[in-house]
Parts: structure tokens; sequence; C-alpha cells
């Protein structure tokens, strides 16, 4: 990690333009014209993102989203549907040569995670990888990762759960008793957790926590999206991630 | 008068229910008979589909959607939560199982599903290859959907 890094700082985009701009960093930093990048986002309005192998209309209800206003976004990486709550959550995005972060992939997410886990010993609380992509606190998920390798670019996404909205994550996701079938627990509300439930530590001590851990032993600032980069994400979330053909995908 | 109208009424009722049900019998007996025979005779096909999910312990769901046509896969779609690099690759997963006859050979199957692993580099996460197969072998246990 000795070459200069690039910080996104925190900001708010529509789930689309989010999903966007990912791939827009990833193929400057891929062609060069960009640094290594680590963004921190949040997703407003408030929006369902889902793996890409998932099918939409089995993984969201879409009425309900509609309902409630809650965008929806196939992601480019693997995984499972996450709820991104605007107030209660606050994702990230490791955009970056493959090469700087071991091939083996668990061990890469173990990684990227541990930046997150540091940020969280940085606040006082002591949380765990949990392989394949999670990370867990008092024995609850707190955090989900995925990652895909695309021109030897590694890009890492991830949310931390800061404020649950329990009812509404579970109002506009399906969750299906296969999920939960090897956890033996009965009520997925007991699956999850956010930091307001073990910490009275504010949303931006988080944010700064993680920019601290993230940042740490390389050189780095913050910086701003090139123009190359944001023409290509505007027209990124309009032809793809807007789209009914990619969201419908599968 | 009008409780004896209203017992030949039901009665009439009843003589029409049985009737129906008697002429969906046939109707389905007569459907699925002259089916398998035009079928067999190469006139039209028999297509079926066969679905199942699973969670693999310590990974991720995988779900299997198999498409059949006179007991031949024709189409293949499996969703979940599980990583495969590169993503669109799944098609070239899905597509290695098109043509395995039904009821199928669990190794010679899952030796196909692993070749295309190998010739296209993918790597699956959360997932294996055996897990794919014993989904399908749970959909197609389980009979059409």
């Amino acid at each position: 990690m000795d070459g200069q890094w690039r910080v996104i700082a925190l900001e708010e985009n529509a789930a689309a333009k989010n999903m966007a701009l990912d791939e827009a960093v990833s193929n400057a930093v891929a062609s060069k014209a960009s640094l290594p990048t680590i963004r921190f986002y949040g997703w407003n309005p408030s929006a369902v993102s889902i793996g890409y192998f998932q099918s939409l209309e089995k993984e969201v209800r879409l009425h309900e989203c509609e309902m409630l206003g809650v965008d929806v976004v196939r992601r480019r990486t693997g995984g499972g549907a996450v709820y991104h709550d605007t107030r209660g959550e606050i994702t990230y995005s490791v955009i970056a040569p493959a090469e700087l972060f071991p091939k083996d992939i668990i061990e890469s997410y173990r990684v990227i995670c541990g930046w997150i886990i540091d940020a969280f010993a940085l606040l006082g609380l002591k949380a765990e990888f949990k392989p394949i992509n999670d990370i867990i606190l008092e024995g609850k998920k707190v955090s989900g990762n995925a990652q895909t390798r695309r021109n030897g670019i590694l890009l890492q996404h991830g949310t931390i759960l800061y404020d649950l909205d329990v009812k509404k994550m579970f109002t506009v996701l399906n969750v299906g008793p296969e999920k939960i079938a090897d956890k033996f627990i009965a009520n997925v509300e007991e699956r999850v957790t956010g930091i307001t439930k073990n910490s009275g530590v504010s949303k931006d001590e988080v944010y700064q926590a993680l920019v601290s851990a993230f940042t740490k032993d390389k050189k780095w600032s913050f910086g701003n999206y090139s123009q190359q980069e944001i023409v290509q994400a505007e027209d990124l979330a309009k032809t793809r991630y807007a789209s009914h053909d990619w969201n419908f995908m599968r | 008068m009008g409780a004896g109208n209203a017992q030949r009424h039901c009665a009439a009722l009843r003589r029409s229910f049985a009737f129906r049900r008697k002429a969906n019998r046939l109707k389905l007996c007569f459907t699925t008979y002259f089916s398998r025979f035009w079928a067999k005779k190469g006139v039209f096909s028999l297509q079926v589909k066969y679905s199942a999910s699973e969670k693999v312990a310590g990974g991720k769901l995988v779900s299997i959607e198999v498409s059949a046509e006179d007991n031949v896969v024709s189409g293949v779609k499996i969703t979940g939560d599980f990583f495969l690099h590169p993503e669109e690759s799944i098609s070239d997963l899905e597509s290695s199982l098109v043509g395995v006859k039904i009821p199928f050979d669990w190794i010679d199957t899952e030796k196909k599903l692993l070749t295309a692993i190998t010739d296209k580099r993918l790597e699956l996460v959360g997932v294996k290859s055996g897990n794919i197969i014993s989904v399908m072998q749970k959909a197609v246990s389980e009979g059409p959907k």
C-alpha cells in the first residue's frame, strides 16, 4: 500500500449513481487515469441493492419499495440483498489494483474487513470478521461486504449498519426460510444489529473512525471525481443501473 | 313447494358437479395419453420446469430453475447470494448443463460443470459445483412445477 490513495469524502447519491460511480472509478483506476480510491457514501433516497446473481422479484418486495419511495438496484458484485437506509448506514468502496491485496478472495476480504474492525476498535467496539464476507458485533451481523475483480482491479464495497430500522428492512426485503436454515434462528430480526444498539457514538464519529482506519499507513488525500469519471458515471447510471433490463436481468 | 324446489335444485347441482368432475378426469387422462403419444411421435414436445433452493452450510444460498423438453435439459437459471468471478460467466455455468438427460448421472453432470469452471478459469465462492448438482437433483426429484 505504498502508493498514493484518493479518498472521496462521505456523499449521498441515488442508488443507480452510486453503483455507476463505482464502475466509472474502477475503469479510471484500471487505465491509471485515477489513483486507487476509497469512497464513503450514503443512499438518498434509501435503497435496496441486490447481488448480481439474485432475482429481483424473489428478493425484493417491489410494491412496498414503491410505496415507501425506496430505490432498487442490481450490483455488479455477488452477495445478498441489502437495505441501505439514508440515515442508518455508511457504505464504502475500495477500488484499487488487485495486486495490492491477497490473491485468495477470502483473505482479501479479511484485509479490507480488518480496516472496518479497526474502525470499530477506535470506537471501543470489538467486532469480528466472519468469513466469507460478514463482520459481526456481539454475535450479530453489522456489516456485509461484496467484491469483484475485473481488468486487474479489485472493487470491494460494503455497508456498516449504524441505526437499524429492522421493521423497514424486512418490509422491503424478502427473507426466505432457507437463508436462515443453518443458523437456527427463527427470528430474522435477531440476525442483524446496528452500532447504536451497542454504543452512543454519533454517525459522524463512525465516519471519522472509518477514514482513520481505512487510511492508516497509507499516503492519501481527499479528492474529487475526475470529469471523465463523472461523465461516464452519469451515462452508466442511465443506461445500465437505472435500466429495467439490468435490474430485472435474473 | 319451496322446499321441494330447493331439493330438486340441489340434486341438479350435485349431478352437475359430479358430471364436471368426471369430465375433468376424463379430459386429464385423454390429454396426458395423447400428449405422450404425440410427443413420442415427435409431433410436439413435453416441456416441464423444475426448481429448488438450498442454503449451503457455512456458505450461500443457491437456487436453480431447470426447463426440460422430452427429459432433456433445455435451459437453466442459477440464482442466489453466492459469488462467481467473473460474474458474467454465470451463463457459461448454466449452458454447461443444457443437454443433460433427466434423470441425470451426478458424476457426469458435475464433470460438465467443472469443465466450464476450469476452461473459463472461474472462481465460485460460497457454493461448490457439488452444491449446484445437489440442488438440481433436489429439483428433479421433487418433480415438475
